[in-house]
This record gives structure tokens, sequence and C-alpha cells, in this order.
């Protein structure tokens, strides 16, 4: 980088070096002048922080299929599924040969699967064998737990579960996050909310076991959407009932599958303890999420007003809390 | 008058202009005070703080634009900024003269002998900025994808020039060539196929740790001014205290002493700024330079008062010629000059920095900041006990625009304001940060001086509507800089039953972010006391043993055993050791019987905060009678400047 | 030591040059300290007990006779809106250290036509509300005795009050309408005994 002039004894040579030094100096100023013009900024930052906000989600619902419901009594939830599917007219019309699906399901904590924290491994099996079976390109299993991704998908089997299966498990990542305004929404305002699997698919099926819920009364179907917010959710808390409505109102399934197979009476949403449990033995298989949480109700022994976020969310049209209107199909497999 | 003394007058006029600047950095309005006065101009004349800001925001604002006119100045003219402007270098100068006392000239001349190690200033100029250029860095990585025509044309455009550079010459393998061009872009393209550059490259603007005109400011701000309040100069109208600025006085002193064994030490060997001139002027117009070469005798007398180092006598380093022009008068033969045309003797025109030394600065920087955010503290492991003032930007878009010059804190009224130590990060060390222990209250709650201070735009220039959140400002609300907490098992009403709420009362919101709860608790709960005697308003009891008249404080009530009922609480106004007298009331005392048990209760207002009210300016905390750990702390939570660390819906 | 460099014109030219530019740097300082910071400005309102920002605002800028009614609400500019309200003549009160003006118009109860407006110029010290004062008095005014600096020209009244610096202007110069400017004035300025020097 030394750079040495050499002594000049001409004038020429000198008038020659002065020339070429102006200019070099005049198109550094130049330089400068133009950097300092392009970036000048007469005003401060104004403090808000720039997000870009996508408006809202499709709609990953078959409509031409009206609101269906399968209500099956049995213990073993490969059965009951596959029977509760055939009611509701069989998977393949809701699943067509290529879709990308997408299993939303809760895994919300690093617990085992006798606890029935978080959606049952056999089902998540049998779900995305089915789903493959009637022609989908693939299945992906999503969710954003609340303890440590990678070990809740391991430890409550789903993560073996979906692999064994043929699907993927997909974990959140910093960067599968994007922010949401939901439109009338007063909570879900530029929040972040996990977009990234839900971008890449066709079909969503909402899976969620049946659970008490200190906070919200229980956490079914509709609570289970929670588990796509980002950010510090927990400040959500504050305002539970309205954040399961809206989080409805944003997301519309393909159909939902709520798993009362045995049912988390008390200490929810973690449990923690087999004595939590009692035998329900239910698969409900709804394309109404509101009709499917309403019958859940009645499992986990509670009455509607006991559980407001059902009736706001019917209110906004998203379902029908009476269920019995939907002409759910209730069979055995025993 | 000769040049040199002009220079001197020049550079005696800015310094104390400087130091005038200082001095008025105190809010009001009276001549001495801040007024109108340009405080901040020589930071905007700096152009490394402009150049800094330019590199980590992609701004230049506002009054950062005076940085342009030095800029064009120094590639005319040379350094002149260092040699005539510079407030610091004037001090370096005059201390570097004491030094200089008592030195024979010989080694005189050998103490302003050119050394090699005044290439680390380049160091640490291309360190610090290239710290700050995370952003331009990751703009030119993410070419092959954002950007994919021009990375293909970058491409063809490297194998035309190696295929031109073959054919030229007969020792360039073309393969290998050809081969060594596409494996790195081949590896470029993969890296921003693969990696999220962005995150890998954050930004931290730390020019201003050495900077020299910030770090001037900061001193004389905080270690030179403080005293001088003290010591009944009353620049401020009271005393000062800065917490852990011992490091800065250290930084300064050292500065400033090493002056004695080297003239101008700074200046040569560490000056980022001066460095940044040093590549600026290598194309200057006018120069020194040295007339005749025959006439010279080499008697190296030009040198021996240089203040730059530069090595006239010989061939003469441009890039570090701060333009004295003491060689001008120091040369006995009249052959130094000031004009367009080179040296005869030659000259060096670059600084003296080598390309690996070069490289290794500018990776070292690019790595340094990644390695300092792994401790997550802009992320999750955010520091709840740093509050920044009203106005500040986000922790992240903070530091990409503080340069640590410490205005704020001169000029803050309340002197909350202190320089942060490490509460973020090291990154963010003598960066703004309130300290509600300190000062003379907490955060002023309609001042808005921090921000309109602040030359960078890290403390942006609130309005006072925007920081009361009237007028136009109504749907955002006032800015919250964080929010105050009670703590219960230390405040004086929750823990321990005394009344107090001073914490209530100062709370400057309007209504009050603090209101109190009403309880009544039983003091005495053991010995319960009986009544003797009752005369008229006066009960005589048997067991006493009050201090006389402690619950005359119109806090105390009598109760009489079994009513729970509050209507039946009678305020007691005097007591002496064993009576107690209650004011009249429609229910007589007269009920009472002898023997009738005696409670005595307190009626206690509980502070509670109310944190959709709270701003967070600390007054509580600072007036909170529980000195040591303050029974109410702010934190800071809720404050506006992040939607990450709001606390309520 | 023989100093054999002679000093040229040239030399002396460019250090006058200089010194030059310093005196210039100087007077630029000078003039540029006139032009508040916004916190200076927020400091006076602060001082001055956040009037604009409190929801009981006094109705009225002057105690008013009882047949006098506010006409417009109170106005209040700061240095950055000033302008707004006296265009071009912003400037010489800026220049003089100006903080705030309040202003409002009261009417006559029973007649639309008579009315006054009263300017409340914060200058922020006595001697500056007297600068302004003084430099734009009019020849031909007449000196009123309630004040220390106070006349009365045409249809308007002029007077200094502790670092206010105070105009009334009357819609005509009925006797009516300036015998109730002149109350007023006086009224103000008796109840507002210990102004803010």
């Amino acid at each position: 980088m030394l750079h040495l002039i050499k002594i000049q004894n001409s004038d020429s040579v000198g008038r020659r070096e002065f020339l070429t030094r102006c200019t070099k100096a005049g198109l550094s100023l130049t330089t400068a002048c133009a950097l300092a013009y392009w970036f000048y900024d007469p005003m401060a930052p104004s403090g808000r922080q720039k997000v870009d906000v996508l408006p809202g989600l499709p709609d990953y619902s078959v409509p031409e299929m009206g609101n269906r419901m399968a209500i099956v009594r049995g213990t073993d939830r490969a059965k009951t599924i596959r029977l509760a599917l055939e009611a509701i007219g069989g998977l393949e019309r809701y699943i067509r040969p290529r879709d990308r699906v997408l299993l939303k399901v809760n895994a919300a904590f690093a617990s085992p699967p006798m606890l029935c924290a978080t959606s049952h491994p056999d089902l998540v099996t049998e779900i995305a064998r089915l789903c493959l079976k009637v022609g989908a390109s693939s299945v992906i299993v999503a969710d954003n737990p609340i303890n440590d991704p990678a070990s809740c998908f391991a430890l409550s089997g789903i993560e073996k579960a979906a692999r064994e299966a043929g699907a993927k498990v997909v974990l959140p990542r910093r960067d599968s996050f994007r922010y949401f305004t939901l439109e009338g929404g007063l909570l879900i305002r530029e929040w972040p909310l996990l977009y990234a699997p839900l971008q890449s698919v066709d079909k969503v099926i909402g899976m969620a076991p049946l659970k008490d819920h200190h906070r919200s009364g229980a956490s079914m179907t509709l609570k289970n959407w929670y588990g796509l917010l980002g950010g510090r959710r927990n400040i959500f808390h504050q305002d539970i009932h309205n954040i399961i409505k809206e989080l409805s109102m944003l997301l519309k399934a393909t159909f939902v599958v709520l798993d009362g197979t045995a049912t988390m009476m008390r200490n929810g949403p973690t449990g923690g303890s087999l004595s939590d449990l009692k035998e329900t033995g239910t698969m409900i298989v709804s394309t109404d999420p509101v009709a499917a949480d309403a019958y859940g109700a009645s499992l986990l022994e509670r009455t509607l007003d006991e559980l407001p976020f059902i009736k706001k969310a019917e209110a906004e049209g998203v379902g029908m809390s009476d269920y019995a209107s939907l002409n759910p199909k209730i069979l055995t497999t025993d | 008058m000769g040049i040199r003394t002009v220079r001197r007058i020049t550079q005696g006029f800015f310094l104390l202009l400087f130091l005038w600047f200082c001095a008025a950095s105190n809010l009001g309005e009276q001549w001495w005070q801040l007024r109108g006065w340009p405080i901040n101009w020589f930071l905007q004349l700096d152009p490394l703080v402009g150049l800094g800001t330019l590199l980590s925001t992609h701004t230049l604002y506002s009054g950062l634009l005076w940085g342009l006119a030095t800029v064009a100045l120094t590639i005319i003219l040379g350094r002149f900024f260092c040699g005539w402007l510079c407030p610091f270098g004037c001090i370096h100068q005059m201390v570097g003269v004491l030094g200089k006392r008592k030195i024979k000239i010989r080694d005189r001349i050998k103490l302003n002998r050119y050394r090699r190690s005044q290439g680390i200033k380049y160091w640490i100029l291309v360190f610090l900025l290239s710290a700050a250029a995370g952003d331009l860095l990751t703009f030119v990585i993410n070419t092959p994808t954002r950007r994919t025509t021009v990375f293909w044309f970058l491409v063809i455009c490297a194998l035309l020039f190696v295929g031109f550079k073959a054919a030229q010459k007969e020792d360039v393998q073309p393969r290998k060539a050809m081969i060594i061009v596409l494996g790195i872009a081949l590896l470029w393209a993969l890296l921003c196929r693969f990696a999220d550059i962005q995150v890998l490259l954050p930004v931290t603007l730390q020019t201003g740790l050495l900077d020299p005109i910030p770090l001037l400011y900061r001193s004389v701000n905080l270690v030179i001014l403080p005293p001088l309040d003290s010591a009944g100069f009353h620049l401020n109208p009271s005393e000062r205290i800065y917490d852990g600025v011992w490091t800065v006085g250290l930084v300064f002193m050292t500065a400033i002493l090493l002056n004695l064994f080297v003239p101008r030490f700074y200046c040569r060997f560490i000056c980022p700024l001066g460095a940044l001139f040093g590549v600026l002027d290598r194309f200057s117009i006018w120069r020194v330079q040295k007339k005749d070469m025959e006439a010279c005798k080499d008697c190296r007398l030009c040198e021996q008062n240089c203040e730059g180092a530069c090595q006239p006598s010989t061939q003469i380093r441009i890039s570090e010629c701060v333009l004295c022009l003491n060689c001008l008068d120091d040369c006995p033969h009249g052959l130094m000059g000031y004009g367009t045309r080179p040296s005869v003797t030659g000259e060096f025109l670059s600084p003296d920095v080598s390309r690996r030394e070069f490289t290794v600065a500018l990776i070292a920087g690019v790595i340094s900041v990644p390695m300092i955010r792994l401790n997550g503290h802009i992320g999750p492991n955010w520091n709840p006990d740093l509050i920044r003032p009203p106005g500040a930007l986000r922790e992240e878009d903070f530091l990409t625009r503080c340069i640590k010059c410490g205005q704020c804190m001169r000029v803050c009224p309340t002197n909350v304001i202190q320089p942060a130590g490490l509460s973020s990060g090291i990154e963010g060390i003598w960066t703004p940060v309130l300290n509600f222990r300190v000062g003379t209250s907490g955060c002023q709650f309609n001042c808005i001086a921090c921000g309109n201070v602040c030359p960078t735009a890290a403390i942006r220039p609130l309005s006072l509507d925007e920081r009361l959140g009237v007028n136009d400002f109504s749907e955002n609300g006032p800015i919250r800089i964080g929010t105050a907490f009670v703590d219960r098992n230390r405040c004086l009403p929750w823990a321990m039953d005394r009344p107090c709420i001073v914490c209530q009362e100062n709370c400057p919101v309007s209504p009050k972010a603090i209101t109190t709860q009403i309880q009544f608790s039983v003091i005495h709960k053991d010995n319960v006391l009986t009544a003797k005697g009752v005369d008229a308003l006066e009960i005589q009891l048997l067991n006493g043993g009050f201090i006389p008249e402690r619950y005359a404080t119109g806090d105390y009530y009598l109760r009489m055993d079994g009513q729970n009922d509050e209507s039946a609480l009678q305020p007691i106004i005097s007591n002496t050791e064993d009576t107690l007298a209650v004011s009249v009331s429609e229910k007589s005392v007269g009920v009472l019987s002898k023997d009738t048990a005696i409670d005595i209760v307190i009626r206690l207002q509980k502070p509670v905060v109310d944190p959709e009210r709270c701003i967070g300016c600390g007054v509580c905390q600072h007036e909170c009678p529980v000195k040591g750990k303050r029974a109410i702390r702010v934190s800071a939570e809720n404050e506006t400047r992040n939607r990450d660390h709001r606390l309520l819906l | 030591m023989p100093k054999k460099r002679t000093r040229t014109k040239g030399e002396a030219l460019l250090g006058f040059l200089i010194l030059a530019i310093l005196v210039l740097i100087g007077v630029m300082v000078f003039l540029q300290q006139f032009q508040f910071n916004p916190a200076v400005t927020a400091h006076r309102i602060l001082e001055g007990g956040m009037e604009q920002f409190s929801s009981d605002l006094p109705s009225t800028l002057v105690p008013l006779p009882d047949n006098f009614t506010g006409m417009t609400p109170l106005e209040s500019f700061t240095p950055e809106t000033l302008y707004e309200k006296i265009n071009g003549q912003a400037d010489f009160y800026l220049a003089s250290g100006f903080l705030g003006l309040k202003s409002q118009r009261y009417v006559h109860t029973d007649n639309q036509d008579m009315w006054f407006e009263v300017f409340k110029y914060d200058m922020g010290t006595k001697e500056n509300a007297f600068a302004v004062y003084s430099q734009q008095y009019r020849e031909d005014g007449l000196p009123l005795q309630w004040a220390e600096f106070a006349y009365y020209a045409a249809n308007a009244l002029f007077f200094v009050h502790g670092q206010d610096y105070m105009e009334m202007r009357a819609s005509s110069t009925s006797d009516d309408l300036v015998a109730a400017m002149h109350e007023v004035a006086k009224k103000y300025v008796a109840s507002h005994q210990n102004p803010k020097l």
C-alpha cells in the first residue's frame, strides 16, 4: 500500500501530477457530497417499529362438504379415528391427491404420552398414515410448544410417531414467524404467528387432546390454535377468551379432531398424574370446531357458561355451539 | 503576524468555544445556559460521527451534515482539523509543549521521528468502522440471492478480467485462475443461500469510545465540570454525580499524560478520527513541502516541533501531517512551505498499513459484534434494570447511534441520566442509563432535554406533546420508560404497618399512577389492652407503656373488642403512657365500660401501581424512604421503545 | 537561531482571512443561541405550570367586565408556531428570546362590533420584554401611569408586565371600548401583582 511519488524535476511532469491530483480530489469531493446528499435525513427516526404485517390466512376448509361431525366411542384411537373419518364422508373427500397437509398437534409440553397433556402419538401416526394413503404429497406436524420444542416433540412421542408414518415434524425457528393483524381484532394486531408451516400447505387438520385448562377452563380444538402464537404470547393470559375467539376467526381448518379417549379432568393443562385422567373413550371429528368444543365441554363436565370462548367464537360466526343441530353421527367401535 | 500565531489563536478559540459549549449545557435560558447554543457543533463537524452512523443506520442525521464540510476541507487542505480545530488536539499540544521543556533539540527531533506504530490508529479506525458496517456487508454478501443479475455480471467481469490478464502475461495460468474465480463465486452464493446474513452480522457503533470529540465531550461533561459545579462555580444548580465515571477519567487522564512522554501521543497512535483524515487527505491540493533540495543541510531542525511526526525532512508522510506548520518557522533556511507542489524530497501518500494489518482489523471488527451479541442482551437476556431516557430508540437501534458523548448526562436537569457500566453489555459502556438512586429527582415527566441535545438521535428529539401523549399524540399515550413495582416485603405500609405513601404523593402523573388500598391493621396484637377507667373522651388503661403521642398522628384508631365494623373505629387524637384520648364522635366512648378489651388499629394506605398509567419516571423510587434497596423500583417492563417488552394487552 | 524565512504578503493575508472566519463563526454562534432549543422552551412551560397540558385552563386571559365575553378560545403559540399567528413579524420576537404567545378576543355582549384582542408575549425575561416594547414604541403614544412601561396609541394599549410584553388592540377607537380596555388592563396588572421576573 505504500505509494511513493517520484521526485519531479521537470515542470510539465509537475503540472501533470498536480492536475491528476486535483481531478482525484475533485472526484473524492463529489463522492462525499453525493453520499451525504443521498443519505441525508433531517428527521429523527419515529420510534415506531416497522414490521411487515399480513392481513390473514388462507381458508383451509372444504366448503362443499358442509358442516359434519362424528362422535365415535371406543378406546383404540386408530380404530375410532378411522370410523369417525368415514362418518364425516371419508378422508379422501377432504384431502385431495398431492395436497400438502399440516397436522397442528398439541405438543405444548415435554411430557410422556400416557399423561395425555399432548396429542397422542397413536393418533398422529394414524392420521398421517391415512392422509398419505389418500394421496397427500406430504404431511407435516407442527406446533410452537411452551417448553423446548425439540424435547417436547421427542418426549411426547409425536416425533417418532410422525416419522414412522412418513410425516415430518417442523420445529419452529426464529424465521418461521410472520406478523399478522386480524381485521376487526383487538388482540391480534401486528402479532407474530407460526407461519412457515401454514404457508407451505393446502390443508390443515387441528388435533387437540381434551384437557382441563386453569386459565381458560378447557383446552380443546379452539384453544389449540394458541400454539400458533409467537412472541410473548403469555400476556394474552390477561384476556384468554378473546384471544381464543380471535384465533378461531383467523384460522379456518379443514377439520378438527378432539381426542377424548382419555380426558384430563383437573390440574390442566399439564396434568402430571394418571389420576387426573378419566377414561371417556370418545373421538370427535368435526368441520366445526365450536361444535367439537361444545361437545367436549360435556365430557369435561363443564357448562358452556364456564367456557365463554365457545359462545364468543359462535357469536363471530365461527360455528355452532348447539352441536346437535349438525346431526352428528354417533357410532361405536366396540 | 505569522501563520503559526494564527494557528495558535485558532486553536485557542476553538478550545474555548468547546469549553463554553460544555459549560453552557445546562437547561435554562440565561446567557450562560443552554438557550440555543450550538453545543453539538463539534460533534457535528466530526465526520467520524457522521460516517459511523451512516454505516450503521444508512442515514446522515440532520446536523451531522456539518461533517461534510470537514471532509471537503480535508480533501483540499489536509488534516487541518487536527492541527487547527480539534480541541482535544489543542490540549495535547499544550501538554506536549510542557513535556518538551528542557529537552535538547537533538532529543526533540528524535521524539518527533516517524514511528511504524503510528499505523495503529488506522487499525483502530478499520476495526471500529467494520463493527458498524454489518449492514453494508450483508448487502454485499446477499448479492447472489437478492441481486442475481449484478452477481452474474460481477462473475463474468471477473472471468473476463482473468482472461485479459492471462492474455497479457505468460505466467498466469488461465485454468487455475478461472477455477479460483468460480470457486469464490460458488462459495459466495452458497453462503448467502444457506445462511441468514442479517442475523449473522449485527451492527454496533463503537467509534465514540476513541473518537476524540465524543471522548472529550464525555470527559469534560462527566469528569471536569462536575467537581467545578460542586466547588462553587454552580454552572449547574446541584452537585453532579456520575456513577462509575472513573473509567472515563482514567482514559482521559492517560491520554493527556502520555503527551509528557511523546507529544501528541493520542493523535499519532490512537486517534481514529485522525486516521480517517489521514485516508482522506492523500489527494490534498495544498500540502507541506520542502521547496529546495540543494539548500537543505539535512539538519532536521524542521522536525524539532513537528506535531504529527510526519518526517518533513525526508519523504514527508502526508497522512500524518497535522498542518501545525511549525516546520515553516523552524527551518533555518526557509525551505519549508505550504503549497500545491509535492515536496522535492518525495512524499508518502497512503497510511503505513499493510494489507495484512488492514484485513486483520477488518475481520476482527466484523467478528467481534456477533461475538458480543452472543450473550443475548438484545434479545431474551435483556436487562430490565436498563432504563433508557425517554425517546431512546429500541436497544439494537440505539446501539447503532449512541456515541457515548455524555451530552444527555450533562444536560439532564435532575442528574438521573448516568453512564452505563456493563448493564447493556460491553458495547453499551458509557451509554445513558437512568439511575434513580442518583440525582435530585426521577426523570421529570415534562422534560425533553436529553433527546433535544442528542447529536445522533439515539434518543430522539421528542416534543412535549409526544412525551406526554397529548394533542396529536393522544392516541399513543405518554412515552413510558419502564414500570414501577412495589416491593411489598420492603414497603413500610405493606410490610411493617407504618404509614408512608411518599411514592403516591410524589407520583407526577395525572391522574396518579399510584393509588392506595386502605386497610386496617391491629397494633398490639398479643397483649390486648384493657380499659381501666373512662373519663369523657379519655381512656385510662391498665396496661399502657406507650410512647407519649405515638398514636397521635391521625393514623391510629381505637377499636372495642369484638367490633369489626369500620365505622366503630374511634380516631385517637393523643396519648400518654397509659391514656388514650379519642375525638368526639356520635358514638361516644361512653359505651365503653371498665375492663373492656381495646385494640389500637392503624389505618394504612398501601400503595398500588397502575401499570396502565405508570410511565416509569422513577420519582417514586427516588423518593422512597427505604433508602437502601428501594421498596418501589422501576424496571424496563412496558417501555414504549420496545413492543416486545410490553406488559399489558 | 536566525530565521531565514521571510513572511510573504500572502501569508499575512491568509492569517487575516482565517481570523475573519473565526470572527464570523463567533457571530454565527452568537446569533444561533437566540434560536432556543425546544428543550429550553419546554422547560419554560414546565416552570410556567403546565397550563397548556392541564384540563382546567383558565377560560380567559384577563379579568373581564360583566358586559364582555370571550369571542374566541384561548390560543397558545410556541416559537415553532408563532408565525401562524403573526407571520413575518415572528422573527422580531424570536430574535428577542420569545417563548410563548397567548391570545384571545373578547366581545361586548350587546354589540358584536365592539371587541378587542389581547396578546400576551412571554419573553422569558423582563429585559427581553422591554426590548420588544421599546423597539416598537410609537412616537405618538400616550404614556400611562398604572404600569412602569405602558402607553396608548391609536386603538391599542402596549405594556410590559414582568417578563410578558402585552398588547391589547380594539376593533375601533370608540370611547366606551377603549375605556373598557383600559379597565381590563389595569385590573390585570393589579391582579397579577407578582409577575415572574
